[in-house]
């Protein structure tokens, strides 16, 4: 198997694969720009094949950024064994769903919200700034060796590269850290309603209690379009008016 | 009072934070309990950065930034509530901290949308380049895309400071809604934690461990 040439500056330029994302092409020029390094090592010497692959990686791509890096490395090896361009396409956009499924439960429904509901809870139990640095270390030390261990898999089984993550530990590593995601939210609810109302009288408590049923109450009849954000904005108005027109 | 000092790393701080958020490196330097909690640390207020950090990252937590979604940036927001909570003179500041917060997320968020119609202008613009693979416009179109970004976030932190340090003065009079904005950020960010947090979990066991989590950090509450 020919060795992965231009790695590391591969997986370099995929800690900024959506600089310019766009809606038209998505994380497109990103992948394209990152895969370059690849492409050109394997292509050396030949500058129209080159140009060609180049070409065919700057086309739409999306998923999740933590794991673009698969798709980065089957697409370059498609192309370094010849695989037709039409097949290479077809792998292309058949990544994009299962990239994106798997890449966004492991991190944006799993490991992110898991580790800063952590912190959270920390924080709300007076150990300071540690579980903010905690959170930042973890998810970058588990983020960074992902990519690296995702573009040679990607290299190595190229446009079996669906099959080959299927049969790896990530899809039961991305349930596993939403099972976290959701004890650790959990654990966090009640900490932060301590810290920050532990020294407030029953009327407060009260109120408070009330503003939390009636917003989600308000939610559950407006649906999910009707954020937290505009809510708190909206009942924060209305406290400031109030206090403005006291005597 | 803001010194040039403090300005100056506060909208160096706003504007990596910023960048963070979808173009570079992704760090989770834009989450807004790292951005408040550094805010505070440069500010010389860990304690106001770790109070307004951990309630904004409730309001981050129902947030799922997949896709084409629409999301606020909370990163230089962050930045901006921390340095108002900390300068107000209010007694109890943390809930004005967090409504600044809340803004400038929204305005940062609507501020991404438009660096995004740019980006892809410009990907419009150059596509017989793209398809003929030419790297040089590749690199150009990723440059260009950060420095557009890193331009929104700091003027999202730049407006941001120059709005807080115009209303300052005139939020001294309304000091005595400390209480109350701080009961009503509370609220909303308990909102936040526990819709985001059943979202995510869903139902079957994702659901019965939100539950038990529950459970645990109450019994913890009540023994801390």
């Amino acid at each position: 198997m020919a060795r992965l040439k231009g790695g590391t500056r591969a997986l370099i330029r995929l800690l900024g694969v959506q600089a310019s994302w766009n809606y038209e092409r998505m994380q497109g020029t990103g992948v394209g720009h990152a895969a370059e390094p690849v492409l050109r090592a394997a292509f050396e010497g030949d500058t129209a094949r080159y140009r060609e692959t180049l070409g065919r990686a700057s086309a739409f791509f999306n998923a999740n950024p933590y794991v673009a890096a698969a798709a980065v490395g089957a697409e370059a090896r498609a192309e370094v064994d010849g695989v037709p361009a039409q097949q290479v396409d077809r792998l292309r956009t058949a990544l994009c769903g299962p990239l994106g499924s798997l890449g966004d439960r492991l991190f944006w429904t799993g490991l992110v919200p898991a580790l800063a509901s952590a912190a959270i809870a920390g924080v709300a139990l007076g150990l300071g700034w540690w579980p903010v640095l905690g959170f930042l270390v973890v998810h970058n030390a588990i983020r960074l060796a992902i990519g690296p261990w995702l573009l040679g898999l990607g290299w190595e089984h190229g446009v079996l590269v669906g099959g080959a993550i299927l049969r790896s530990p990530l899809p039961r590593a991305s349930v596993l850290a939403g099972h976290l995601a959701a004890v650790l939210g959990g654990l966090a609810i009640p900490l932060i309603a301590r810290r920050f109302l532990v020294d407030t009288g029953p009327l407060d408590l009260v109120g408070t209690g009330a503003l939390v049923a009636g917003a989600l109450a308000v939610r559950k009849v407006a649906g999910q379009r009707l954020s937290a954000l505009p809510l708190t904005l909206t009942a924060a108005l209305a406290v400031l008016l109030w206090q403005w027109g006291r005597p | 009072m803001l010194e040039p000092v403090v300005v100056g790393t506060l909208l160096l701080w706003g504007t990596i934070v910023g960048v963070d958020l979808v173009s570079f490196p992704q760090a989770m330097l834009n989450r807004p309990i790292v951005a408040a909690s550094v805010a505070g640390f440069l500010i010389g207020d860990l304690e106001a950065g770790l109070r307004i950090g951990m309630l904004l990252e409730c309001f981050a937590l129902d947030v799922i930034p997949i896709g084409a979604t629409r999301y606020p940036d909370y990163g230089p927001a962050s930045v901006i509530g921390t340095a108002v909570g900390s300068f107000a003179g209010w007694q109890d500041p943390t809930g004005l901290g967090v409504m600044v917060g809340l803004l400038l997320a929204f305005a940062g968020g609507r501020a991404m949308e438009f660096v995004r119609r740019l980006n892809g202008r410009l990907a419009r613009d150059a596509a017989p380049a793209l398809a003929s693979g030419d790297p040089a416009v590749l690199a150009r179109l990723q440059r260009t895309g950060l420095a557009a970004d890193a331009l929104r976030s700091l003027l999202v932190t730049a407006v941001g400071l120059m709005l807080a340090w115009l209303l300052l003065p005139w939020l001294g009079a309304l000091g005595d809604a400390g209480r109350a904005l701080r009961l009503v950020a509370v609220a909303g960010a308990l909102v936040a934690a526990i819709t985001g947090a059943a979202r995510r979990a869903g139902g079957g066991a994702p659901r019965m461990l939100l539950g038990l989590g529950i459970v645990a950090g109450g019994i913890l509450a009540w023994l801390a």
